[in-house]
């Protein structure tokens, strides 16, 4: 294992995981770009498990190959070496159509530019992944409907992103990500092109989905307000995992270096 | 620790139905109108081009024949009256039985009192003859040469018959790859074979025939007194209907009408004839010039015939014969024009609907167009690549992306076509109908008309999505994980 070097977890693995099922795998995740005669290596490396119902946080500069390592997860590229596994499933093993169906059915996205398609209405865009799913029109109006209210947009429902805020178009996404009944959602920074305030409405919304419905939530973030709601902190650095920790002891030490008292 | 694959299964996944695919693709255009307009135009502009070239074929090639009919119909009178009363040359009546057709055959058969058979091979053998003469026509002086020596005309083919000759023509046109001779050479030299028995026929047929006319002839002048063919423009009904028996015993197909319109042209022609010399007579020119103030050339006083001083003019005429006369001879001016700026068009035309020249032109602005639309396309898709990126992210297979870009593709080329379609017809139309007037319209080939639609809007259509193709392709070939791209 590449972590015989230097072990990042800094919390009592065995304790964790007890009465845990995974969810997601990485293995070794290892990613080479080629670009003519230059050689990136964007992942040297990566173990990590991610448990049903966990919110972790990723954490890590731009070039960390924080998104690389996002998008193996999330289906959208292989690696060069190593295998991730979703449900016991491992992608490497996939064709396109199957990945396909895959990203449809298990995962959802959340994007940090929105990525609402501008021509259509709220409620289209969150039943356009019940569409490639198959679900009945009338159920996917019905169920499009509950999710625009889970995330407090009922009343918007026909409204188009360009007559809706940042916030409004970013919990819309939501909406849309939870289409399938996904077991992970991946956020890429939600909240990186939002103010502080609504930023802090779509962690509301990801914490509640998370502890209320039981949703797996790995989010990508360098959004410290992140931290009162996940479980789990990663830190990504040159390819590596730098460090692991549980959100709360993160707390602590935050708390700590703000006041003594404490 | 590789686990059974257990949640995943293709065979669950829906195709999309193809209604669901086009709702979406006509959303997609409807909000982004600006830019399927303009790839729209692009194909209206092509369609309209295909249409409008199409259609003018149709258009001249309806007109042409139609124009064809009419000037074969004025002539029609005069071209009877010399066939009844004039022998034929050898030369004139070789012609006539290569452009035979069958009622001509029938009366040939009958005036010649040949059976009708002998003269039907007569005139495939004189096709025959007009082929083969017209290819060594075609050939260079030194091809020619080569071939068939200093010989010309029918002498040709006799020269060609003895053995040797023959297989020096052979040796001769060996190397000569670019000539063919119509048919095969054995059709060749069967047809030599027979060339004397052919020679032999048409000269019988050709003396029967002129015996015939010359039997006509002596037969009016007995009734008439007069060989002149002016007598019939006096000639009552009565003599008209003695005429009648008397071509029809030599075994021409002429009935009374027939007769009766052959003195109507010689009427005519006798008024226009006086007219004309009353015109052209000294005093006559005195008396226009003391009118008009002017000296105008003769077939300008014929075009100012409408004109109310000029039967001050010609005060010894019906103003009512004056006016008539000026209206046949518009007429006729009419259809010589028309037939003289048709000529080259038809028979270019006479291969296919268009001809290389416009083939050309077409097929250049095809692929511009084709070029136009492939970028517009891949513009709207690298637009669109966010869009396309997290559609594959929501589950959209390759085959979804790829469908719904064809798709729309098709849809506007459609649209385009269409409306291509409709605006090249009226240009074809009104340019067209500029320069051929009534006349085309009321010759208008409407299956031809549709057919054209039909062509260019296909082309419209299939020329879009073909050019749609690469653009399309390289959409479903497109990354998903584009989307998470932040500019």
């Amino acid at each position: 294992m590449s972590s015989s070097e230097h072990n990042p977890i800094r919390y009592d693995e065995e304790a964790y995981r007890v009465d845990k099922k995974i969810l997601v795998r990485a293995h070794g995740v290892e990613k080479t770009f080629v670009n003519g005669a230059t050689v990136t290596k964007a992942l040297k490396g990566i173990d990590l498990e991610v448990f049903r119902g966990e919110y972790i946080c990723v954490m890590g500069p731009s070039g960390s190959g924080k998104s690389t390592f996002f998008n193996m997860v999330g289906g959208l590229d292989s690696p060069t070496a190593g295998r991730v596994f979703i449900d016991e499933v491992d992608m490497a093993q996939l064709n396109a159509q199957e990945l396909a169906f895959l990203r449809c059915q298990k995962i959802g996205y959340v994007f940090q530019s929105y990525n609402l398609n501008t021509v259509m209405t709220a409620l289209e865009n969150v039943t356009l992944p019940m569409i490639f799913a198959g679900t009945h029109p009338d159920e996917a109006r019905r169920r499009g409907h509950e999710l625009l209210e889970k995330v407090g947009l009922g009343e918007r429902w026909d409204h188009r992103p360009k007559e809706m805020s940042g916030g409004q178009q970013q919990r819309t996404a939501i909406a849309r990500s939870l289409a399938n009944n996904p077991s992970l959602l991946l956020c890429d920074e939600p909240t990186a092109n939002l103010d502080f305030k609504t930023g802090k409405e779509v962690h509301k919304i990801l914490f509640e989905l998370n502890k209320n419905d039981g949703v797996t939530v790995i989010c990508a973030t360098h959004d410290w307000e992140m931290l009162s709601v996940s479980d789990r902190m990663i830190w990504i650095d040159d390819g590596r995992i730098d460090r692991m920790e549980l959100s709360k002891n993160v707390k602590i030490e935050k708390a700590s270096l703000g006041s003594d008292e404490d | 620790m590789s686990a059974p694959q257990a949640s995943i299964d293709v065979r669950q996944q829906v195709r999309l139905s193809l209604a669901k695919v086009v709702r979406i693709v006509i959303s997609g255009i409807r909000h982004r109108l600006f830019r399927s307009t303009l790839t729209m135009l692009v194909i209206l502009l092509a369609v309209a081009f295909f249409m409008s070239m199409l259609t003018e074929s149709v258009f001249v090639k309806a007109t042409g024949v139609a124009v064809q009919r009419e000037v074969d119909l004025l002539k029609q009178p005069a071209r009877q009256l010399v066939r009844l009363l004039q022998p034929r040359s050898a030369l004139v009546f070789r012609a006539d039985l290569a452009n035979a057709d069958a009622q001509d055959v029938k009366t040939i058969a009958t005036v010649t009192g040949e059976p009708e058979e002998a003269i039907q091979q007569l005139c495939d053998a004189s096709k025959r003859v007009a082929t083969y003469l017209s290819f060594f026509e075609k050939l260079d002086v030194g091809q020619r040469f080569a071939l068939i020596g200093k010989t010309r005309e029918l002498d040709i083919f006799p020269s060609l018959q003895a053995t040797e000759k023959w297989n020096a023509f052979l040796t001769a046109l060996e190397p000569m790859h670019s000539v063919k001779i119509p048919g095969s050479e054995d059709e060749f030299r069967g047809f030599l074979d027979r060339f004397d028995a052919y020679l032999t026929n048409l000269e019988r047929a050709h003396l029967a025939w002129n015996r015939a006319v010359d039997g006509t002839v002596t037969k009016i002048t007995a009734l008439t007194g007069s060989d002149h063919p002016t007598w019939l423009r006096e000639a009552s009904d009565e003599e008209l209907g003695q005429l009648v028996a008397i071509t029809s015993a030599a075994g021409f197909d002429l009935d009374l009408s027939n007769l009766q319109g052959i003195r109507h042209y010689l009427m005519e022609l006798e008024i226009k004839n006086n007219i004309t010399s009353r015109l052209n007579s000294p005093e006559g020119r005195k008396a226009w010039a003391a009118i008009f103030r002017a000296k105008h050339r003769i077939d300008q006083k014929l075009e100012l015939l409408t004109d109310p001083r000029t039967m001050e003019v010609l005060t010894d005429f019906q103003r009512e014969d004056v006016l008539r006369i000026h209206a046949s001879l518009q007429h006729e001016k009419h259809m010589a024009s028309l037939s003289d700026s048709l000529a080259g068009k038809t028979e270019l035309s006479e291969e296919g609907l268009l001809s290389r020249r416009q083939i050309f032109l077409l097929v250049i602005s095809l692929v511009v167009c084709m070029v136009g639309i492939a970028n517009a396309m891949l513009m709207s898709i690298t637009e669109r690549f966010r869009e396309i990126a997290t559609m594959k992210c929501l589950g959209a297979t390759d085959g979804f992306i790829l469908q719904q870009f064809l798709i729309e593709a098709g849809i506007q080329g459609l649209a385009g076509g269409v409306l291509g379609m409709v605006i090249g017809l009226l240009l074809s139309f009104a340019k067209n109908t500029l320069i051929y007037g009534s006349f085309m319209l009321s010759n208008l080939d409407f299956g031809g008309i549709a057919m054209a639609g039909v062509i260019s809007l296909v082309s419209g259509v299939l020329l879009s999505m073909l050019a749609s193709l690469y653009p399309s392709w390289s959409a479903s070939r497109m990354a998903p994980m584009e989307a998470m791209r932040v500019e």
